[in-house]
């Protein structure tokens, strides 16, 4: 319940903050004015959490509370009260109960069989983005993740994504693993609503809009970008971004143009929730303003079908050339794991789809074409840019996909709305039916081939139980204490949010430090293994406090990979691991070394042992 | 409308969507099922026991079991000349439609993993979990015979403890194994190196890998005898099997246990 509560405050709290001050500056009528409070009561939040740290150096506000709690309270007492005094919005609210309804009951079974035989999130992201919100509830802020945790060495966005995550938990003592798992059923049906939204502005249909999030219920895209079911900065992005579009399009057909400062705010916000897929949201987005805003004029020159042909021979050109352009080196050479080809990406295409796009996105296309509706040509204008992006043979391109796919969803709806359009309502329905199990099936089978390799005993999970009851050990034991937790990469991103006890890099451990892990396994005798240990240090933080060694069932099988994958960012031991009769031999060892090595903590999965110098 | 048209339109959709289901990829894991810190799973020998993504395999295969048919001659339920005539075929899913919806029906635990051969003989197995307990049943059909003797058997690993409740050992394992295990464990084992194919008075016998976690205990039911072949590192559960429905039936019951101090306190 708690969970749940803290969830919605992610979204409810920046709405209500935004509203009253947009509702002030802004009088103009708005559709879907929801996200541009959003919006704004975010930039407030995070405005304000920069402006209390500043003052805080030099005038205490309140004692006993955190940073971000004061925050909350001094913007809440100010904005709270006004959305009861500024003028009602008008929505008619009935409008959107089915729809809402409908979609939470696609993300109930869709999120059901996602989950099943997994009580944790799946997302194994949610550990590093932990840590950072760790760090903001702990009183400080920066802009730049990396400043803050060393979890991040490339700034692929703002702190506003987790400043956010930060103020719907400061006033809730809960389970982080259960508030991430209800934000993701929430980050679900928010997609499936927005899916359903945007296809009902651009089509016109509530129908093929039904059909559309039928789709982005059941299509999950589980290869780099998952949008629907991972909660991260980028599928965040582009909730905000289609949003934004349906906002847009909606406005239009009204025969409003929008604000160009609105415009430049939203886009900007896209730009700071993820600097690579917000550019491309933002990009896009502001692309169909100006379309919008000079369309007549920008017809009156160039004719429509024209622009459409070029732009689709430039993404031509670029996805045939772009495997040529050596980008290999990025982020430390990661990039190279992330470098697929065309047959790399049809075979995601498949996982997710099956042949539903090659099927039904033909007969969408030209459905659109043949109707020649300027709205539904500029969502296909959309579509062309963003796939072709998506298809080049670059690194990382495969991300963008977060953004496209709300618009193949709705071009696959138009698809099979030209075959279901023949139809009587018997024979539509039926239909549904068929597109429904179909949907099911792939979706089931996308399921399975991901989780597999998670298997844990019963479960598909990335913690065990054991090593929750680890993490809190840590947490009740070294409550805010000078400690420095040294494990396996994995057994490092998962324990460090959860206990709060710091570690170096998680997941993304260092080089150096990788190559110290390395060295403990070979080393001569327990001195050795101490100055290693010692030799580790925390790129941010102070690392003067005892060194706690995690040596879980991961970390022993992390120590029988290779070389070449212990040093790769992308290997890592995935799913926990019990300890075995010669993990507890070599612990045994270690202990014989009773005034270095002190076992703290010890089961099935995980024993904590304090080195001291 | 016209109904024939919307009749022919609603079997164009539905080909359309029976063909994206084709395009999915199916899992490259085969169909698994949980006992305790273990799984069971099918394979093209048979089913196996293991544990999370470990490559240590337990194997039930008509590859490693025999019959004794009543005119006294015992022989391998898969023979050698079975094996070089090409004269086994395994019924492993192929079929795409298949492989997706068993892989379905497992993971919402609808079905226990099994699997079928056919020689001159049919030769199936099955799995049923309750709890930690599971039970693998092997039915035979013969074309002529009788088979008043058969076994089943499970395979162990080399490195793996076999012992039994009285500390006999009967697995070939190195001193500092055997030591770290006595000292971890406070159990005293005794290797027994004097028989080949020790026969077992006792009723269960321990599996333990030092690789894994959990126990697997191999337990004789009233009519079955424990005998363990060390070099082919097999436990072979002998029994009278039953004649039903035209087929013959053994089984092998196993518990799973978590630690070595279930196994060693439960009765």
């Amino acid at each position: 319940m708690i969970a749940i509560l803290s969830s919605l405050l992610f979204f409810l709290l920046p709405i209500f903050l935004g509203r009253p001050f947009m509702r002030f500056f802004y009088r103009k009528e708005l559709t879907y004015p929801f996200i541009s409070y959003f919006m704004v009561g975010s930039i407030l939040l995070y405005l304000a959490l920069f402006a209390g740290f500043a003052l805080k150096q030099f005038v205490p506000l309140f004692g006993g509370f955190s940073l971000i709690q004061e925050i909350i309270f001094i913007l809440s007492f100010i904005l709270l009260p006004l959305n009861l005094i500024v003028s009602q919005d008008d929505i008619d609210v009935r409008s959107y109960v089915l729809p809402v309804g409908i979609s939470a009951a696609l993300a109930g079974v869709a999120f059901g069989i996602w989950q099943l035989h997994s009580p944790y999130s799946l997302n194994w992201d949610l550990y590093e983005h932990q840590t950072l919100t760790n760090n903001i509830l702990g009183g400080k802020i920066n802009i730049l993740p990396s400043s803050l945790t060393d979890t991040f060495g490339f700034n692929g966005y703002s702190t506003l994504f987790h400043s956010l995550i930060a103020a719907s938990q400061a006033f809730f003592n809960m389970s982080i693993l259960s508030y991430w798992t209800t934000i993701s059923f929430f980050q679900l049906m928010l997609a499936i609503f927005a899916s359903y939204l945007f296809t009902k502005e651009v089509t016109n249909s509530k129908f093929i809009a039904f059909i559309a999030s039928l789709i982005t219920a059941f299509a999950f895209d589980s290869s780099i970008s998952y949008t629907t079911l991972f909660f991260i900065p980028q599928a965040f992005t582009a909730l905000i971004f289609v949003f934004l579009c349906t906002q847009l399009i909606s406005e239009a057909k009204s025969g409003r143009v929008m604000n160009t400062v609105l415009v430049a705010f939203s886009s900007l916000f896209l730009f700071i929730n993820h600097y690579i897929v917000g550019s491309l949201a933002a990009f896009s987005y502001l692309a169909s303003y100006f379309y919008i805003r000079f369309s007549q004029v920008i017809e009156k020159r160039v004719r429509t079908q024209h622009l459409l042909m070029t732009g689709l021979f430039i993404c031509l050109i670029g996805i045939i050339f772009s495997s040529s352009i050596p980008l290999g080196f990025i982020n430390s050479g990661e990039a190279q794991d992330y470098a697929l080809n065309l047959m790399d990406k049809f075979n995601i295409m498949r996982q997710s789809y099956g042949y539903l796009l090659l099927l039904l996105l033909p007969l969408g296309i030209f459905s659109v074409i043949s109707s020649k509706k300027r709205v539904e040509i500029l969502a296909l204008s959309i579509l062309v840019f963003i796939l072709s992006i998506v298809l080049m043979q670059l690194p990382y391109t495969v991300k963008f996909y977060t953004l496209g796919r709300f618009f193949v969803d709705a071009f696959l709806a138009i698809g099979a709305y030209a075959l279901l359009k023949r139809m009587n309502v018997f024979f539509k329905v039926l239909s549904v039916g068929v597109l429904t199990t179909t949907l099911l099936g792939i979706f089931i089978t996308n399921t399975i081939a991901w989780k597999g390799i998670l298997r844990y005993q019963d479960s598909y999970v990335q913690i065990s139980d054991d090593e929750v009851h680890a993490a809190e050990f840590l947490r009740t034991t070294y409550p805010s204490s000078d400690v420095f937790l040294v494990s396996d990469p994995a057994t490092q991103n998962i324990l460090e949010p959860i206990s709060g006890v710091n570690s170096q890099g998680g997941a993304y451990t260092s080089k150096e430090t990788r190559k110290i892990l390395s060295e403990l396994n070979r080393a001569k005798d327990t001195k050795e293994i101490m100055k290693d240990l010692y030799r580790i240090k925390d790129k941010i933080g102070s690392t003067k406090g005892k060194r706690l060694l995690i040596l879980s069932g991961r970390y022993f099988q992390w120590q029988k990979s290779l070389e070449t994958q212990k040093m790769a960012f992308s290997y890592n031991v995935w799913n926990p691991s019990s300890l075995t009769l010669r993990d507890i031999g070599y612990i045994d060892s270690l202990l014989t070394d009773s005034s270095h090595f002190r076992l703290l903590y010890l089961n099935k999965d995980v024993a904590i042992i304090e080195a001291t110098q | 409308m016209n109904s024939i048209k919307s009749f022919l339109f609603f079997l164009l959709f539905t080909a359309l969507c029976a063909g994206a289901v084709f395009g999915v990829l199916d899992s490259k894991h085969a169909p698994v099922a949980s006992i305790g810190p273990f799984q069971i799973t099918t394979s093209e020998n048979g089913l196996s026991l293991m544990q999370n993504n470990a490559n240590e395999y337990f194997y039930f295969s008509p590859y490693q079991d025999s019959i004794t048919y009543s005119t006294g001659e015992k022989t391998g339920l898969i023979t050698s000349d079975d094996i070089k005539n090409k004269n086994v075929s395994t019924y492993l899913p192929t079929s795409k439609w298949d492989v997706l919806f068993k892989n379905a029906e497992n993971y919402f635990g609808f079905s226990s993993p099994h699997m079928e051969f056919v020689t001159d003989k049919k030769i199936s197995y099955s799995s049923e979990i309750t709890s930690q307990k599971l039970t693998v049943k092997r039915t035979v059909v013969l074309k002529k015979g009788k088979i008043p003797k058969g076994d089943m058997s499970l395979s162990f690993n080399s490195g793996d403890f076999v012992f039994d409740k009285t500390g006999k050992l009967y697995s070939y394992i190195d001193s500092e194994t055997k030591d770290l295990f006595e000292k971890t464990y406070r159990i005293t084992l005794s290797p027994t190196l004097e028989d080949l194919y020790p026969r077992l008075s006792e009723k269960t016998v321990f599996i333990y890998s030092p690789k894994l976690s959990g126990v697997i205990a191999v337990k004789a039911q009233k009519n079955q005898t424990i005998v363990i072949d060390r070099n082919a590192r097999t436990i072979h559960v002998e029994e009278a099997p039953r004649f039903i429905n035209g087929s013959y039936e053994d089984s092998i019951t196993i518990h799973i246990l978590n630690t070595i101090k279930e196994a060693w306190e439960a009765k």
